[in-house]
């Protein structure tokens, strides 16, 4: 979410102020908190779900070819 | 240039560090008379005491503030000032007019810092430096051309001088490497946001660990950009470690399965294969003449900006690998084509030295 921020006029505001001597700190706590990267709209869509289970969907059968799958 | 070139190369963090120390000897052999000194700009100073010791473990370098930055450019204590990062006070400094114009100042080339995802945005920051140096070659053009035309609308405006090149995009060696069909080891290269997230960064994790898993008799190391307790001063900074996942998910991960914050230059040299998602690793691996796999499918590709934008700057590279490609260790030659417009040639500290030239007799013709 931070990188995606960091894309606007706003976000590269943002990354000069959290090197403040004084301001840094705290914004940079602040923005941690405010990440909730598992509730963004963006995992609902169809295109992006099937995307991921496509490449769970490899890995995994690479690892049970290989027989390492122990996780 | 009259005399012996002074030069001063800023740096502030890991990256501008890097950019610093390698630019630092391509002019050392270019001019080996130079007086080259390394400056660490305090305000943003975001480097750890490893860091330092690792990266410049001469420790020959002076601090500035912006105060004596700014004065040392003023007074023209150096021909030039080389940076890959336009600090605040120096961008000020070089939009006052009266300042700009100052007879004697110290000339700036300004240089991207790495990967440039969004180069539109840098335009700005470099248009009130004297000289610009960009990648790929395509970039150097479009941004000549802008540059002309905000001059034409601004009198306050003087277009820089625009070259190609940066000292990490050299062109790669012609031959690989000689021991590299003796090499057996396989590394990572991590990235501190890219992958964005957890998930993302756990299934890049996984894949390693099948790596690990399907090719016993090599070491797949994770090749980590820092550790863990350095760059906190980041915006960016990693939140989801590398080593700190791999202890929460994989506790039982195969032993040949390894992490390490060596230098990139150690790491280049040993790598049978280098990976990475995003990271500038991937020009040093091509570089060196290294097989290089790019691997942009990551699980939560989609939430990660960076994904994209390495997609475009590697279109057509050839090493953007699928996963499946990734692992069963199937790799594929950089393309000719690709690599002339990324890489520079390697004449780069004569180039940079004789921009230094270039700006300063423009300066003494339009000061008279």
């Amino acid at each position: 979410m931070l990188a995606r921020l960091k894309a606007t006029l706003l976000g590269k505001w943002l990354y000069r102020l959290s090197r403040h001597d004084i301001f840094g700190a705290p914004l940079r706590w602040l923005l941690d908190l405010g990440v909730a990267e598992q509730l963004d709209p963006a995992h609902w869509k169809v295109a992006n779900r099937q995307h991921n289970a496509r490449q769970a969907a490899t890995l995994a059968a690479f690892r049970t070819r290989a027989g390492g799958a122990g996780q | 240039m009259s005399g012996t070139p002074r030069l001063l190369l800023t740096f502030c963090d890991d990256s501008t560090l890097i950019f610093a120390v390698r630019l630092r000897a391509l002019l050392r052999a270019a001019a080996p008379e130079a007086e080259i000194t390394l400056g660490c700009y305090l305000p943003e100073q975001a480097l750890s005491l490893r860091q330092l010791e690792m990266l410049v473990p001469e420790a020959d370098y002076v601090l500035f503030n912006r105060e004596t930055l700014i004065e040392a450019v003023q007074a023209g204590l150096y021909d030039a000032v080389l940076t890959s990062r336009v600090f605040r006070a120096l961008a000020n400094f070089l939009r006052t007019p009266a300042l700009k114009h100052l007879r004697h100042r110290t000339q700036v080339i300004s240089f991207l810092g790495g990967l440039d995802f969004f180069p539109e945005r840098g335009y700005a920051n470099r248009m009130p430096c004297d000289g610009v140096f960009l990648f790929p070659q395509s970039d150097t053009r479009k941004f000549a051309a802008w540059a002309r035309e905000q001059a034409a609308i601004d009198s306050n405006v003087t277009a820089p001088l625009v070259d190609f090149g940066h000292p990490t995009f050299l062109a790669p060696t012609l031959t690989p490497p000689e021991d590299l069909d003796t090499r057996r080891d396989i590394y990572f290269f991590a990235q501190a946001i890219s992958p964005l997230t957890r998930r993302g960064r756990l299934h890049v994790l996984e894949a390693m660990v099948a790596l690990a898993e399907a090719n016993p008799d090599r070491q797949v190391w994770i090749k980590l950009r820092h550790l863990p307790d350095e760059n906190t001063r980041h915006l960016h900074r990693e939140r989801h470690d590398y080593p700190g996942l791999l202890k929460a998910a994989f506790p039982e991960a195969p032993a040949n399965l390894r992490l390490t914050a060596c230098p990139m230059d150690e790491a280049t040299e040993q790598a049978a294969l280098g990976i990475t998602c995003t990271s500038t690793a991937a020009i040093d691996l091509i570089r060196e003449g290294v097989p290089t796999m790019v691997y942009l499918d990551y699980v939560d590709a989609y939430m990660d900006p960076m994904s994209a934008a390495m997609r475009r700057l590697f279109e057509g590279s050839g090493v953007i690998t699928s996963l499946d490609d990734l692992l069963h260790l199937r790799t594929r030659a950089p393309e000719p084509d690709w690599v002339a417009q990324m890489f520079c040639p390697r004449d780069l500290g004569q180039r940079v030295l004789a921009m230094v030239a270039a700006l300063q007799d423009r300066a003494a013709s339009a000061s008279g």
